[in-house]
């Protein structure tokens, strides 16, 4: 690997861990606008990181190392997706060191840790989150690796780069139906992932209706600030998977400085374009029953079989 | 004992042995005739190496086993001695099998000795028939490695055993064990195969029967020695039909009979050989005496039974279709797909509700069998698409998939038998908060719980994700069928992965976090586990994270083994991932993967973390958990079954879950006095399929009772009217 092509690889993933938390921000502010509120501001993420970095550390009386552990291990594992994820460029992705089987399991590495370290307090509102996040990730992850399975299929490449160069170059990809089925089924998915309405709420402090919030209910101060990074790193991996799939245009083919920025401004307009989106949907909806949503994780499943079976009969 | 070479090397030999051994046997080298040339094959020096060692291995499992007997009366000794020549035993094994993986490609041994009368001896019965190359190496090394290091951990282990007197069975079973494993990895004829293959099946039942005084290990030996009986009629029938197709039995007489065959023959005889493995290796619905039996033997048995026996059912499934059958039909390929996809979801489904910490694990090796079986079933697709590469890349998927699960299965059995002890309950309920006195244990079982889920770094998960990209590979290998099933046996894998990190997730909680859920542990064992305990558990775990970090190094290696397997189907090899830094099927448009760089990205991060946290000041504070201002207790936790409800509730029309809620209240019947509360699955298999076969065997049995009158005379009449009749078949015949 020349040297540019690493420089350019190491700044795409430091810009996209750098835009997360403002997507959760522009979220937030839609959400906002369509409850007749003002909201907070676009950029209160940030300043939350900031203050939970500073604020001390409360640590319950039966944890063990693992509830230590845990924040830097799911860290790591969040950020590490984003440096196998084609986000400025597709041309220049690392594709030989990593596809979207990597980005799922080192996703599933954070979740395990998150869902050890939640029991580790041997408190119920951690058990439940926990029960409840391993049971909807456990149908959701089988939904999204089918859904790379029928793209991989369909575009007769495995990883991410060839998927995205291929629906570039065909430009009238998603005029077919199976194609349309599988981008429906990747958003139901990657909305069930990131944790948003309809699958859990992500504003909520109600224990019973609380999924991820409630595996991190025992954390403080700096462990609670990296778990919070994570999430946000993990939302922007998976919104710009799905943007740049469905959308793999005015990205970069060189790695030039000018190309790069050009490349990330039109990511980040593609990601606030989309954060938008979910803000719209997430205001629509209501949060479903829990056991309503393997429910909907099987609409998702369906239509990512469908459209294998399709292409298959091809 | 006397290895052949060719004429040439007799002086070499007679330097091994004494003058006078060499001299009364060097007779038989010049006068016995063999029927082809294929046994005088000139050994390398990694061949020949690879057989001493083998042998030499072997003789010390013997005298470990022996030594087990003679030493019943010293408890002390019983448990040190075996187990100390069993590890050197396992050890010389180990180097015997890199030998042979590094070795050409056939090293064959024939044991002549004694001649009999009429010129036969037993190999020419093919009673002692013995091959090795580069892929049974590769199942000698697991066998041995394992085993070296169950023998370590019981040398403390067994001390719990000694009180009840049943060291000396099981010091005298497990060499005996081992080497019938390794005699079936290595067989060259049916006989042999079957010999060594019955003495496996009766060595482990007698283990696994070792606390016979309970009611549930008789139960669990009895359906586990019927099932295994059931599986090698399979097997004798397969061999049957082979000795009727090519006049001989042994295996290198078979490849070429078998092509002949038609299609039709061959796909039954495909169908034989996957019920016949599959009731060893557990796939569905041929499983259910796994999850009894496995738990019932003491752990390190376990830790073999579930890593290591499955896996020789599993590598002579895959030798016996490539080498004998060449491959399999779309229908046969497809069928193992279905089966390893069905086995994969309802092992891992079985694995998340059982409270029961060793049958949890039990359930855990079905679903891995199942993978095996998704990888197998890929490349014999792939094969049957014409892509080698492909085929030999699923492959070498299938055999990593099998090394890693080799490791952390029986990592996570040997640490099931450490925590058990302490806690002195098998029941995950009554178990937590161990993670305090035992941080070492807890550790480890991360490390196994790690490799169950399929998660970076870990030797798990590289095989997973070679395991995935042989689907996307086979997606593409053509056919509609192929099309349809390919991708729903990959959406099958993925179900299973993502539960079987709920179910890891589940049983290091239960058992290690938290508080302890059972008012009191009993016995009061409650201290990290000695050495000998640990260090087997630690060499395992290392293993698993090694075999996960330098998984490009590891996946050449198996270039050599998978080379074998498929050479012997007639296929040359060609095209294998040829390591350096990456994992990757080398066929056009894959992707690959570098795990080195995974791990280091990881490392680094994680170190760089730490450091920021440090240089900012890590301000910690300790006070008790929040549980809404009332005083924390044990019953406010999450139980193992309470955590696998939402699960039952999802797919409540496989695990059919029923609730039984029983009152009894006082005489005033306002006052409740006692409540219980059951909540159970149902075990499909046990209910709807066995349970009404062996309901009906029973009718038929109970049937035929209506003829034992109990008069002499009716039988008197019975045996003249049997009389009557066949003498008049005979005359009509």
């Amino acid at each position: 690997m020349d040297f540019s092509k690493t420089i350019f690889i190491v700044a795409q993933s430091l810009f996209l861990i750098a835009i997360a938390p403002l997507l959760t921000g522009i979220i937030r502010k839609v959400k906002a606008a369509f409850q007749f509120r003002q909201g907070p501001p676009f950029l209160q993420p940030y300043y939350d990181l900031l203050k939970y970095f500073r604020k001390e550390i409360v640590v319950s009386d039966s944890a063990s190392w693992i509830f230590h552990a845990a924040p830097y291990v799911v860290l790591a594992a969040c950020a590490s997706c984003s440096f196998f994820t084609p986000s400025v460029s597709f041309a220049l992705a690392p594709s030989s060191t990593g596809d979207v089987i990597l980005i799922v399991y080192l996703m599933a590495l954070a979740r395990f840790f998150m869902a050890l370290a939640a029991m580790d307090t041997a408190s119920a509102f951690g058990g439940m989150a926990s029960s409840r996040e391993m049971m909807i990730s456990s149908i959701a992850e089988p939904a999204m690796i089918l859904c790379f399975i029928s793209l991989a299929s369909s575009c007769g490449s495995a990883n991410l780069a060839g998927i995205m160069s291929k629906v570039a170059e065909r430009g009238d990809y998603y005029f077919a139906a199976e194609n349309i089925f599988v981008l429906f089924a990747l958003f139901l998915i990657v909305t069930a992932e990131t944790g948003r309405v309809p699958f859990d709420n992500p504003a909520t402090h109600l224990e019973l209706t609380m999924v991820h919030e409630g595996m991190i209910l025992e954390y403080s101060g700096k462990y609670l600030a990296m778990i919070n990074m994570a999430s946000y790193i993990k939302q922007a991996v998976l919104f710009a998977v799905v943007v740049n799939v469905f959308f793999p245009y005015a990205m970069a083919s060189v790695a030039t400085p000018p190309a790069f920025f050009a490349a990330a401004a039109a990511l980040a307009s593609k990601l606030i374009i989309f954060s938008i989106v979910i803000g719209v949907f997430e205001s629509s909806l209501a949060k479903s029953r829990l056991f309503q949503v393997p429910d909907l994780i099987g609409i998702a499943f369906i239509l990512a079989l469908t459209s294998i079976i399709t292409s298959a009969m091809r | 004992m006397y290895i052949f070479w060719k004429s040439g090397d007799i002086k070499n030999v007679s330097r091994l042995l004494p003058a006078s051994f060499a001299g009364r046997f060097s007779g038989t080298l010049f006068r016995t005739k063999r029927k082809t040339s294929l046994y005088w094959r000139h050994l390398s020096m990694a061949d020949s190496m690879a057989v001493l060692f083998l042998f030499i291995s072997l003789f010390v499992y013997l005298l470990s086993s022996v030594s087990g007997l003679l030493l019943s009366s010293r408890p002390s000794l019983a448990v040190r001695v075996p187990a100390l020549l069993s590890f050197t035993a396992g050890a010389i094994g180990v180097f015997a099998a890199a030998a042979g993986m590094s070795g050409a490609a056939n090293a064959s041994l024939i044991l002549p000795f004694p001649v009999f009368p009429d010129g036969m001896s037993p190999s020419s019965l093919g009673i002692i028939s013995f091959k090795i190359d580069p892929f049974s190496s590769l199942l000698l090394m697991i066998i041995f490695f394992v085993s070296s290091l169950c023998s370590v951990y019981s040398s403390e282990y067994l001390k719990e055993y000694a009180a009840a007197g049943k060291v000396a069975g099981i010091s005298f079973l497990f060499p005996i064990f081992v080497v019938s494993m390794a005699a079936v990895a290595t067989a060259d004829h049916a006989v042999s195969f079957l010999i060594f293959w019955e003495i496996m099946s009766l060595a482990s039942y007698f283990l696994v029967m070792t606390d016979s005084e309970v009611m549930r290990t008789r139960t669990a030996g009895f359906t586990y020695l019927i099932m295994t009986h059931f599986g090698t009629a399979f097997l004798l029938f397969f061999f049957a039909i082979m000795y009727s197709g090519t006049g001989s039995l042994a295996f290198s007489d078979f490849a070429a009979g078998s092509a002949t065959m038609d299609a039709g023959l061959r796909s039954l005889l495909f169908v034989l050989l996957m019920i016949g493995f599959g009731t060893k290796a557990g796939f569905v619905p041929l499983h259910i005496w796994l999850p009894q039996a496995h738990p019932q033997a003491p752990s390190h048995v376990s830790a073999l039974m579930s890593g290591v026996m499955i896996k020789v059912a599993l590598f002579s499934f895959i030798r016996f279709v490539f080498e004998f059958l060449g491959g399999a039909g779309l229908w046969c390929s497809v069928t193992l797909l279905f089966i390893g996809a069905l086995t994969a979801a309802f092992g891992v489904m079985y694995a998340s509700v059982d409270p029961d910490l060793k049958r949890s694990l039990a359930y855990s090796t079905v679903e891995n069998a199942g993978i095996i079986a998704i990888g197998f079933a890929c490349s014999l697709l792939l094969k049957l698409a014409g892509s080698q590469p492909g085929s030999a890349f699923a492959l070498a998927a299938t055999l990593y998939h099998c090394m890693a699960h080799a490791a952390f299965k029986s990592l996570l059995f040997l640490n099931a038998g450490a925590v058990i002890h302490a806690a002195g309950t098998r029941n995950m309920a009554e178990m937590g908060g161990l993670v305090k006195s035992m941080p070492r244990t807890s550790v480890n079982f991360l490390a196994g719980a790690m490799s169950m889920s399929a998660l970076p770094p870990t030797a798990g998960f590289i095989s997973e994700w070679m395991i995935f990209q042989s689907i996307v590979l086979a997606m593409g290998a053509g056919g509609a069928l192929a099309g349809f099933a390919v991708p729903v046996a990959g959406a099958a894998l993925a179900l299973s992965s993502s539960l079987a990190s709920f179910c890891a997730v589940r049983n290091m909680f239960s058992v290690f976090l938290g508080r302890c859920r059972g008012h009191r542990y009993a016995d009061g064992h409650l201290a990290e586990p000695g050495p000998a305990i640990l260090a087997p558990m630690w060499a395992l775990s290392f293993t698993g994270l090694l075999l996960g970090i330098f998984s490009p190094f590891f996946v050449a290696i198996l270039g050599a083994p998978v080379g074998a397997a498929m050479a012997r189907g007639g296929a040359a090899m060609q095209g294998f991932a040829d390591g350096g830094f990456f994992v990757t099927p080398s066929v056009s448009g894959a992707s690959a993967i570098a795990p080195p760089a995974v791990f280091l990205m990881l490392l680094a991060l994680i170190l760089g973390l730490k450091a920021v946290t440090a240089l900012a000041g890590l301000r910690i504070r300790n006070y008790e958990t929040w549980s809404c201002g009332s005083d924390l207790d044990e019953t406010m936790e999450y139980t193992p079954e309470s955590y696998s409800q939402p699960l039952t509730v999802v797919f409540h029309k496989i695990y059919m879950p029923r609730t039984d809620i029983s009152t009894t209240h006082f005489s005033d019947r306002l006052l409740m006095k006692r409540t219980e509360f059951h909540h159970t699955t149902t075990p499909i298999f046990e209910t709807y399929l066995y349970k009404p076969l062996s309901g009906f065997v029973i009718w038929i049995s109970s049937s035929f009772k209506r003829f034992q009158v109990g008069f002499v005379h009716v039988y008197l009449m019975y045996i003249f009217v049997t009389l009557v009749a066949l003498l008049f078949a005979a005359r009509l015949l």
